[in-house]
């Protein structure tokens, strides 16, 4: 299993700092989530540890190494991530598109071998996508298009995946689709997965690791159980709110009974 | 509060009167520069003491008009800059990013090759043609739903590129080349006050059309729905500017060829200086741009010495280092 | 769009129609030569107009066919790297610093040996390619700015052209022709100018996949672990090699590097494999159809073909544009 840590990271954009001093282990072979107030730095420390961005201080390990002594490509053999609003040609084909999560596994003249057909088409059978794999990209639903970019990122083969924001564009339908289909991945392929999520009662209720951030530092994090309080959520994002049980799985369901009145400057 | 409004105030009141002062000043140098000097006080004698001395007719025949001609060209193509990047919520947007100088500028040398006895008042109705033409060309590309920066700096470039091209080629199969060639830089040399006649009634109509739209151009840039929604009529003050620009433009570029970059310059600075509502800001762009130009004229004469060169290629060469400021400052610029 | 679906049909069949345009071009001139003529010449079997068709019809086609080529495929790299359909070597302003040097050269030294000319091109294209990645270097290469800046670059070299023309009024004619684009007068010695190209359009097939990957957008590529950095300013380099070369042989003549990959991208769709092979085809005939179309509607009168292109070319690119409109 893929090891990712950081230690001690810092990130600063000019002179305003956005992630102070954290650590972070990720949890192998879970579901870990990470929430938090707009500009906080979720999406900054998510794409840190895919080495988009690289920290002013501190580091971060992958399999106790120096994410960025490793050449890209080595990276990317082991971690996958899904950006916010990835790009793409209107005609690119589902199966085109899946075809690339190999990229990081072949040479310059490379051609696709057998193994490289299997795991393409393994990776839209998780994915329910193998009835789609010659529709375009631009013929797609919000949610069949988020499984396709997932099927990429399945294809590269990694035990790791880190998702930013992958459900924020979609409708609540489409939004479950996606989660459950990272939750099945979790399960049955047994695959870590990391995500920044918005909305919090999807984070507290497909999350087994939840972490939350508050002004560049981790608040807490831990079990849903755990994390999801009233106080860390009127501390973390201003709201008060009351937490129940979730009928449907009992996993904290979160109320928003108004805003906290104190000294809330974010 | 009010202490700064107060002082902000008085800041513009001050940019103001140097402005003015610069602009006079400029005059001054103008019509004394040149491949013959001729002293303040002689100036100043030959203004508001005419005699009959040759100095007097130089100063009158060849640079007081020629002095006048950049300050109104620079206030018109500034003013016009400043109302294409309202119109456009496009900070570099301008007539030559437009295709309007090169517009206007192909239209011109056509005429001029077909139409050789045409008298030089009607060339500058081909010239608002042209100007139409290659403004509506990029305006249709450009205007309307998202369009970055680089999007309209690419079509206008490709426009403009077009429309060189062909004005190159027809002076490339056209035996009379040297000539026109002018047309392709843009320059204020040998002009006289013919051409100051010729341009003042389309920039006095133009610049006051301009100022009078201030305030309705001050609410379109808080944006469509806004503007709609506070009673103006959008599309009417979009055409309404579009009009005037050609006026502004094409007029500008009939007399004097495709001058570029002071629309796409001005406008900026004038919204350091004095803020953001376009009441203010096309008046005073309008005396930025002729003390630009003056200024960019006064330098054209050394560039080169002891030739002349065209002013366009002066303001090119401030121009363009200013475009690339700009460009790298482009993550900020606010639409 | 069933056109998508038959590549190598398209390949083929743009291949023929070059094939086909080059052989009748070579009989369009001040000397009309039938293609029976043209053919039998060719074969050795008759002398009749052995000296024009050797000397000049044949180096001028193959002039034609690699440089509009090397345009289209420098175009569409452009537009890969930039992500934008407008950008093309001619608008980038790497032809204009081609040209800007050129014409210094030309003016400044008209006695200048043979190599002079092709140098001093690769060198403007270069210093444009470089002052574009210095000046973007600190937005760590965003292509917005990117594509900004080359066209304040290109205004820049714009100007100073124009100072060499005023400067020295005695060369404006030949600077201005030069300058629009002409393949008048170029033969075989201009050939060795074009060796780079030759050498470089093969090689870009190993950079294929990559230009792919960068169209996933930037962090998706760097997540499939390519070095976008370095992928970028090889295919600029690669870009500005061909272009230099280009200009150097024919002047800076436009559109080819614009509009070629946008049909070929209707043809074949957006996969590199396919679309810079037929770009490449596509710039291949549209120059030579226009050099051919330049040199046939009046002669012995040569129209330079940069006017063709630009006739042929601006109408379409008109057109491009109210497309791009229509879909927003």
């Amino acid at each position: 299993m893929t090891k990712l840590t950081a230690e001690k990271l810092s990130i600063s954009y000019d002179s305003t700092s956005i992630i102070n001093n954290i650590d972070l282990h990720i949890p192998e072979g879970k579901i870990s989530i990470i929430i938090g107030s707009n500009g906080c730095g979720k999406s900054t420390i998510l794409r840190s540890l895919a080495r988009l961005l690289k920290p002013t201080q501190g580091c971060i390990y992958l399999n106790g190494k120096d994410i960025h002594q490793h050449s890209s490509k080595e990276v990317a053999k082991q971690l996958a991530i899904l950006p916010q609003s990835p790009e793409a040609p209107e005609d690119l084909t589902v199966k085109e598109l899946c075809y690339y999560g190999r990229h990081p596994h072949k040479g310059l003249f490379a051609r696709y071998s057998t193994e490289d057909h299997k795991i393409v088409s393994d990776a839209l059978q998780s994915t329910k996508m193998e009835h789609l794999s010659d529709r375009t990209l631009d013929a797609l639903s919000g949610g069949q298009r988020q499984r396709a970019w997932i099927a990429m990122a399945l294809a590269q083969g990694t035990d790791l995946l880190l998702l930013d924001e992958p459900t924020t564009y979609l409708d609540l339908a489409h939004q479950i689709e996606v989660l459950e289909l990272l939750r099945n991945l979790n399960k049955q392929q047994n695959r870590t997965i990391v995500m920044v999520l918005h909305d919090l009662n999807q984070a507290a209720r497909y999350a087994d690791h939840l972490i939350s951030i508050s002004s560049g530092k981790i608040y807490t994090e831990g079990s849903p159980t755990q994390v999801f309080t009233e106080e860390m959520i009127e501390e973390v994002f201003g709201l008060s709110c009351k937490i129940i049980d979730n009928p449907v799985d009992h996993s904290p369901l979160c109320i928003p009974t108004g805003i906290y009145k104190k000294n809330f400057s974010k | 509060m009010n202490k700064n409004i107060k002082k902000q105030r008085a800041r513009r009141y001050i940019i103001g009167f140097i402005s003015v002062f610069l602009l006079i000043a400029g005059i001054f140098i103008h019509v004394s520069v040149g491949s013959s000097s001729i002293g303040i006080t002689d100036v100043i004698k030959a203004l508001f003491q005419p005699d009959n001395s040759k100095q007097t007719t130089v100063i009158q025949t060849l640079r007081l008009p020629r002095a006048v001609l950049a300050a109104l060209i620079g206030a018109s193509l500034a003013v016009a800059g400043a109302l294409m990047q309202a119109i456009t919520r496009n900070s570099l947007a301008s007539p030559q990013v437009f295709g309007v100088n090169a517009g206007a500028s192909l239209a011109i040398v056509v005429a001029t090759i077909l139409f050789p006895e045409l008298h030089s008042k009607t060339t500058v109705y081909f010239a608002f043609l042209g100007s139409a033409l290659g403004g509506i060309t990029v305006y249709l590309f450009a205007a309307g739903g998202k369009v970055t920066h680089i999007k309209l700096a690419l079509a206008g470039m490709a426009v403009h590129l077009f429309l060189s091209s062909l004005t190159q080629g027809v002076i490339v199969l056209n035996e009379d080349a040297t000539d026109v060639l002018y047309w392709l830089v843009g320059s204020i040399n040998g002009k006289n006050w013919s051409h100051v006649l010729i341009l003042l009634p389309w920039s006095v109509f133009g610049l006051l059309a301009a100022f009078i739209m201030g305030r309705s151009i001050s609410i379109l840039v808080l944006g469509e729905n806004m503007a709609t929604g506070l009673g103006e009529k959008v599309q009417w003050i979009r055409l309404v500017s579009g009009v005037i620009v050609i006026i502004l433009a094409g007029s500008s570029v009939a007399v004097a060829g495709p001058i570029g970059f002071i629309g796409l310059m001005v406008p900026h600075i004038a919204r350091k200086l004095v803020g953001g509502d376009y009441q203010r800001i096309l008046p005073f762009s309008a005396l930025l741009g002729g003390i630009l130009l003056i200024y960019a004229d006064i330098l054209s004469r050394f560039i080169a010495y002891p030739f002349e060169s065209p002013v366009g290629i002066v303001t090119a060469l401030i121009g363009a280092p200013f475009f690339l400021y700009l460009a790298r400052k482009g993550r900020n610029i606010k639409q | 769009m069933n056109a998508k679906k038959h590549p190598y049909g398209i390949l083929s069949v743009l291949l023929l129609i070059l094939v086909m345009i080059a052989f009748i071009s070579l009989g369009i001139g001040a000397v009309y030569t039938s293609p029976v003529e043209v053919f039998t010449n060719l074969i050795g079997k008759s002398q009749s107009n052995h000296f024009i068709l050797f000397n000049y019809r044949i180096p001028r086609m193959l002039l034609a066919v690699i440089v509009g080529a090397s345009l289209a495929v420098s175009g569409a790299i452009l537009q890969g790297i930039l992500k934008n359909p407008l950008a093309s070597p001619d608008v980038i302003g790497v032809t204009k610093g081609s040209g800007l040097f050129a014409v210094a050269v030309l003016i400044i030294f008209p006695g200048a040996s043979m190599v002079a000319l092709p140098f001093s091109a690769f060198l403007g294209a270069a210093v444009i390619a470089i002052a574009l990645m210095l000046f973007s270097y600190t937005q760590s290469t965003k292509t917005h700015s990117l594509a900004l800046i080359g066209v304040a670059l290109g205004a820049i070299c714009q100007a100073g052209i124009q100072y060499f023309m005023i400067k020295f009024p005695d060369n404006v004619n030949t600077t201005l022709l030069w300058l629009t684009g002409s393949l008048w007068g170029r033969g075989w010695n201009e050939m060795w100018f074009l060796i780079p190209c030759l050498i470089l359009i093969p090689l870009i097939i190993i950079f294929i996949s990559k230009l792919d990957i960068l169209n996933l957008g930037d962090e998706m590529a760097v997540g499939l672990g390519e070095r976008i950095k370095y992928v970028r300013y090889t295919l600029l380099s690669i870009s500005v090699i061909l272009t230099g070369a280009s200009v150097a042989v024919v002047g800076s003549i436009g559109f080819i590097g614009l509009i070629s990959p946008h049909i070929g991208r209707r043809l074949v769709g957006s996969r590199s494999k396919f679309l810079l092979p037929v770009s490449a085809l596509i710039g291949a005939l549209f120059l030579l159809l226009a050099d051919t179309v330049g040199r046939g509607v009046v002669p012995p009168i040569e129209i330079p073909s940069g006017i063709v292109t630009a006739i042929i070319g601006a109408p379409y690119f008109l057109y491009l544009l109210r497309r791009e409109q229509k879909n927003k």
